[in-house]
């Protein structure tokens, strides 16, 4: 009688557990259930953003001058350049008016380009995982971490800071082990600026300086 | 690691450094956090959002000594152009890769104790456990340490040093510092630098034994291998810098952020990147027919 009773309890005791179980992996699946623009979509983007730069850009056949321009044009379409841009001359930005911004926007974009463009070469037999991503306090803005490995030397961890935008996503940030590309920047160019007097004409010349540089030496066939 | 107390071995090589150490304990001491001489709400009229954007501390750069730092990074640019690239260049055109793995896993492994007490002062005691690991297999199956036999089996090396460790205990960087031949550092970092040459039990064993020509040999060498396994990463990262010095302090102090949370550092809030949007007319002539 009373292990009957017992027995009874029990079964009740795990079916009621075995509901709270199903019922929580249920609204755990409701949670977890992607829709657009999630975190697993911020992932899939840049899957594919490093898939069509490895396509496009490690192909050495094809001359400096036609890989600078699909860097150009993919750096354009999942990059925000403007806020990007606005970002690392900080404090500065306020005092300068409308055409030099677009002036240092312009010459920003060139010297990433020239920087970048021809380093994919010796990206060809990158592994790139994704390892994970999360939301962050900003809205709409997500860390999407990977792992990326050049053949023969060690991996990097590459965490990229992500916004949704109205038609997919744009990267705001590369940080690799720790180091941030806009803060190095913004670094860079205040310590440029404050010498300058805050003058961002001042900063757009060095800049345009540097890139031509460069240019010539991408063509003259350093990197190419 | 510690060409410093190569250059200041002699007789009474630890005493010396004992005062240098000292000396640069009064340094941190003296030396507290400037202030970043920003009178908040200077130029009124902006929003919060924008306040953030224009006056944050991701933009202090901690360095007061800049003129004094900017002298010695350049007299460190110069040697490293004359000298050590050049070296390092040779080494790693005249020696072939596996020989260099060698002598780096050798290094590493000469390298263990100071690792070792740096883990334990921070109570790593997994990341101990693995230093420990890696010192037994690699001095027995590795032959002395030549071969790094344990990072294959899932022991894969990491550093420490007493910086870290000070950091670790949430001791600031003091002010940002450039020495001679080291490079980037700050006063936690150099006196964690003297410490270490403390920590390294062949420290003891070199002035025991008038064997300071050895003991300076052996940070030479991690200098030269370090060096040339950065010859194409330094000749990028100065390509498109406009202010070469401003790029490696910032590059340093986020860095070693990184490595006293084993690098796992939380991405640092970028204020302000990415609010109010505005337009930007991209020149589409630039960009062509792709594809």
């Amino acid at each position: 009688m009373l292990t009957d009773a017992a027995a009874r309890r029990r079964a009740f005791l795990r079916g009621g557990c075995a509901a709270l179980l199903f019922g929580a992996l249920g609204m755990l699946g409701v949670v977890g259930q992607p829709r657009a623009g999630t975190p697993d979509d911020a992932g899939a983007f840049l899957d594919d953003l490093t898939d069509r730069a490895i396509a496009q850009l490690t192909d050495t056949s094809i001359p400096i001058a036609q890989r600078k321009m699909r860097f150009r044009a993919l750096f354009r379409a999942s990059f925000d350049i403007p806020s990007i841009g606005r970002f690392v001359v900080g404090r500065y930005w306020r005092r300068t008016d409308g055409s030099v911004r677009r002036e240092f926007l312009a010459a920003f974009e060139d010297i990433m380009v020239e920087r970048f463009a021809p380093q994919f070469t010796d990206y060809g037999d990158t592994r790139f995982k994704i390892d994970a991503v999360r939301a962050v306090k900003q809205p709409d803005q997500y860390i999407v971490s990977s792992s990326i490995t050049p053949p023969g030397t060690e991996t990097i961890e590459v965490d990229w800071r992500v916004r949704r935008v109205a038609d997919g996503f744009k990267v705001l940030d590369v940080v690799g082990q720790g180091v941030s590309m806009a803060i190095t920047l913004r670094a860079e160019y205040a310590a440029v600026l404050k010498n300058a007097g805050g003058r961002v004409e001042d900063l757009i010349a060095l800049l345009r300086e540097r890139t031509s540089v460069h240019s010539e030496f991408a063509t003259t066939g350093g990197t190419n | 690691m510690n060409v410093l107390t190569g250059l200041v071995t002699g007789n009474g090589a630890l005493r010396r450094l004992a005062l240098a150490l000292a000396a640069t304990v009064i340094v941190a001491g003296c030396a507290s956090r400037p202030d970043t001489g920003q009178a908040p709400g200077s130029e009124s009229a902006v929003s919060a959002g924008e306040a953030d954007l224009y006056d944050s501390e991701i933009d202090d750069t901690n360095d007061p000594l800049e003129i004094p730092n900017r002298f010695l990074f350049a007299f460190n640019m110069t040697l490293d152009v004359f000298i050590i690239k050049p070296a390092a260049a040779t080494y790693r055109f005249l020696v072939p890769t596996p020989v260099r793995d060698s002598l780096r896993s050798f290094l590493r492994n000469l390298r263990t104790p100071v690792i070792l007490a740096n883990d334990l002062f921070q109570g790593e005691f997994e990341r101990a456990q693995t230093t420990l690991t890696r010192f037994a297999l690699n001095t027995t199956v590795g032959v002395v340490g030549l071969f790094d036999v344990a990072d294959g089996w899932g022991y894969a090396f990491h550093d420490e040093d007493f910086g870290q460790t000070l950091g670790s205990y949430g001791i600031g960087e003091g002010v940002y510092l450039v020495l001679p031949l080291f490079g980037p550092s700050s006063v936690r970092d150099g006196v964690g630098l003297g410490v270490d040459v403390f920590l390294d039990p062949l420290t003891y064993v070199a002035s025991e034994y008038d064997l300071e020509a050895e003991f300076l040999s052996r940070p030479l060498a991690e200098g030269i291998d370090k060096r040339s396994r950065n010859i194409e990463t330094l000749e990028d990262l100065q390509r498109d810098s406009i202010d070469f010095y401003a790029r490696v302090r910032s590059l340093y102090r986020q860095s070693r952020r990184n490595q006293i949370e084993n690098g796992r550092a939380a991405p640092q809030p970028l204020p302000g990147l990415s609010t109010n949007d505005f337009e930007y007319e991209l020149d589409d002539e630039q960009v062509g027919n792709v594809d």
